[in-house]
């Protein structure tokens, strides 16, 4: 198995602010890593700079064995920003079948790949809804439905559940983890510890830096801590 | 109503508008900018009308005076520009090429006609396409020429009695007023008519495609389009495609309500594809300058800084000949200045595809440079 994202000293500067300060990191095929930090920790940079959206400062970035923003990478993977990043006067279908068509897809395989992305989001009974009359919730899911659209080798999410009710909450981590299982690798970005502990890997990632990372079980043996949280503020503690 | 919390409001205002430093800028230089453009084109000086007069044999006698009151300064402190036109260039052609703005044509028994007492009759020939102009020079004419007979002396015939004699002394002659273009003119408004299609289709579809592209900036929706395999060429292509039906409807209501409830001509099939060129030029100019804003406010900004020069310097109120160098070298820099030209040739001149061609020319010309400033400006890093 190989590895979809390689890491080498990246970093990224905004003039003189300094937003990741030298990661390392690798994240093999069909795996789901969580990255955790507080806002303002970097996530959502890192997850623009995979995508090609802004590029590193320095040191070495691969996505899919490619360069990031590269053709090659934005064909394969599904981005689901922190924004919902939808056309609200179009309905749900609109919106996923839109972005179907950018991946290209068109005809019988288009009308499959809609049905089974709203039908994943559990949202067929308002597919035909304008996003502006949804619920921030089902807003998410709508985003997310588009993300998948195109069944994406990797997947970057970027703050999912955020806004999302808990039991749709623990719904989404299901469907995380049965991608996972089917090969696609997933980067989960959240603040949420207790949904992390879902993740096969977890990067804690604190003002640029990954402060630990490894399995939410080793973390927690790691730190000496009782839950993700105590072992992140131990893990904190630790860095300053 | 509370003092306290009128203050609050107004100081979040006055503190918001601080930091958005260019709007403060423009709220001070744009007036500035557009009132300059104002004083400059009132102030500009109507470059005078050049006139040549075509006469031969004893009627030059009448000409030479007619000639010096032509160019003296009239009450506005404005004289003609006497040219010589060369023998073999009919009144015509030296009008379409533009080498003058009018022909007198004196027949050569003018003074013979005139004392046999004929009423004799002068043509003159003028552009046309221009109503205030050839009101200009029709007028000047029409004093000038009984003016300049009053010093001729009038030989009159043995048979000429009294009557007679008091026909010629005070009938002046019949100046026949001959357009090489625009004789369907019925007033002023027939000049500016043609000229809203155009005008409309830029403004709108300008601030539409600006807007709609600023949504999907502000929105995210950009982000996701630029995580796709959509390129940045694509995505101008596609907004090209998308706005002009928009713009074809808007042009079309325009010309249809110009055409049959304001009356007066609208130029055709080459008058649409200008529009529809120039409508095209906007919308990647309203793509290009939305990367310059973040909010709509921000968009109507460019409003002052983009529509209004163009509306000032393309020649829809004031001759573009008439603009001092350095004004007329910006008025060639704007599509609006190409579409107004274009336009005017198919819907006053009666010209078609083939003398039109060159400004329709230019007019891609901006549609090509502008979706590659627009593609330019849709940064990978929104």
């Amino acid at each position: 198995m190989g590895n979809s994202v390689i890491l080498r000293d990246l970093r990224k500067s905004y003039g003189r602010h300094q937003v990741l300060g030298g990661l390392n990191l690798t994240i093999a095929e069909g795996k789901m890593y969580g990255l955790v930090g507080p806002n303002g920790s970097g996530k959502t940079t890192l997850f623009r700079i995979l995508m090609g959206l802004t590029e590193a400062s320095s040191g070495d970035v691969s996505v899919l064995g490619m360069q990031p923003g590269s053709i090659g990478v934005r064909r394969s993977t599904g981005y689901m920003t922190q924004a919902e990043a939808l056309y609200k006067d179009l309905s749900v279908n609109e919106n996923v079948r839109f972005f179907g068509r950018l991946f290209g897809l068109s005809g019988r395989a288009l009308d499959q790949a809609v049905e089974y992305a709203i039908q994943l989001v559990d949202l067929s009974q308002r597919a035909k809804s304008r996003v502006d009359s949804l619920s921030g919730g089902m807003r998410r899911r709508t985003s997310l439905a588009c993300a998948v659209v195109h069944r994406p080798r990797l997947l970057l999410l970027d703050e999912p559940t955020v806004g999302v009710d808990p039991e749709l909450r623990s719904l989404f981590w299901d469907t995380f983890a049965a991608w996972g299982k089917q090969g696609t690798t997933l980067i989960v970005s959240t603040h949420h510890l207790d949904e992390a502990s879902r993740c096969d890997t977890l990067g804690l990632l604190r003002a640029g830096r990954l402060i630990a990372e490894g399995t939410p079980r080793g973390l927690l043996t790691d730190s000496g801590a009782e839950t993700l949280e105590d072992a992140f503020l131990s893990f904190a503690r630790r860095q300053q | 109503m509370k003092a306290g919390l009128v203050f609050a409001v107004a100081g979040r205002l006055v503190r918001q508008l601080m930091r958005d430093l260019r709007a403060c800028a423009l709220i001070i230089i744009a007036p500035v900018v557009i009132m300059f453009l104002f004083a400059v084109l009132l102030n500009s000086e109507e470059s005078p009308p050049r006139v040549a007069i075509v006469v031969s044999g004893t009627a030059a006698l009448f000409t030479t005076e007619l000639e010096q009151l032509l160019v003296e300064p009239d009450e506005e402190g404005e004289g003609f520009d006497l040219l010589t036109l060369a023998d073999s260039i009919s009144p015509q052609d030296a009008l379409k090429q533009k080498l003058v703005d009018a022909v007198l044509v004196v027949p050569k028994t003018f003074l013979e006609d005139r004392a046999s007492g004929k009423r004799s009759r002068l043509d003159l020939y003028v552009e046309g396409a221009n109503p205030m102009r050839t009101a200009e020079i029709f007028s000047r004419f029409r004093k000038a020429v009984p003016d300049s007979l009053s010093g001729i002396p009038t030989f009159l015939p043995s048979d000429c009695d009294a009557h007679c004699a008091d026909t010629i002394a005070d009938g002046p002659p019949k100046i026949e007023l001959n357009r090489v273009y625009g004789n369907d003119l019925d007033d002023n408004m027939d000049f500016f008519t043609p000229v809203l299609p155009p005008f409309f289709a830029f403004f709108f579809v300008f601030l539409l495609s600006g807007m709609s592209f600023l949504r999907e900036r502000v929105g995210g929706t950009a982000e996701r389009l630029l995580a796709s395999p959509l390129s940045r060429a694509d995505l101008v292509g596609g907004y090209i495609l998308g706005f002009l039906p928009a713009a074809l409807v808007q042009s079309g209501v325009v010309i249809l309500f110009a055409r049959f409830f304001i009356g007066g001509p609208w130029g055709g099939w080459p008058a649409i594809v200008a529009i529809i060129l120039l409508s095209l030029a906007a919308e990647c100019l309203g793509v290009f300058v939305s990367a310059f804003a973040r909010s709509e406010f921000q968009v109507f900004q460019f409003i002052p800084i983009v529509i209004l020069p163009q509306i000032l310097l393309c020649g829809i109120i004031w001759p573009i000949s008439n603009l001092p160098g350095w004004l007329k070298a910006i008025s060639y820099c704007m599509p609006l200045t190409y579409a107004v030209e274009a336009i005017r040739d198919t819907a006053i001149r009666g010209l078609g595809f083939a003398a039109i061609w060159p400004n329709l020319l230019i007019l891609l010309g901006f549609v090509i440079a502008g979706a590659a400033l627009a593609a330019l400006s849709v940064r990978r890093s929104i």
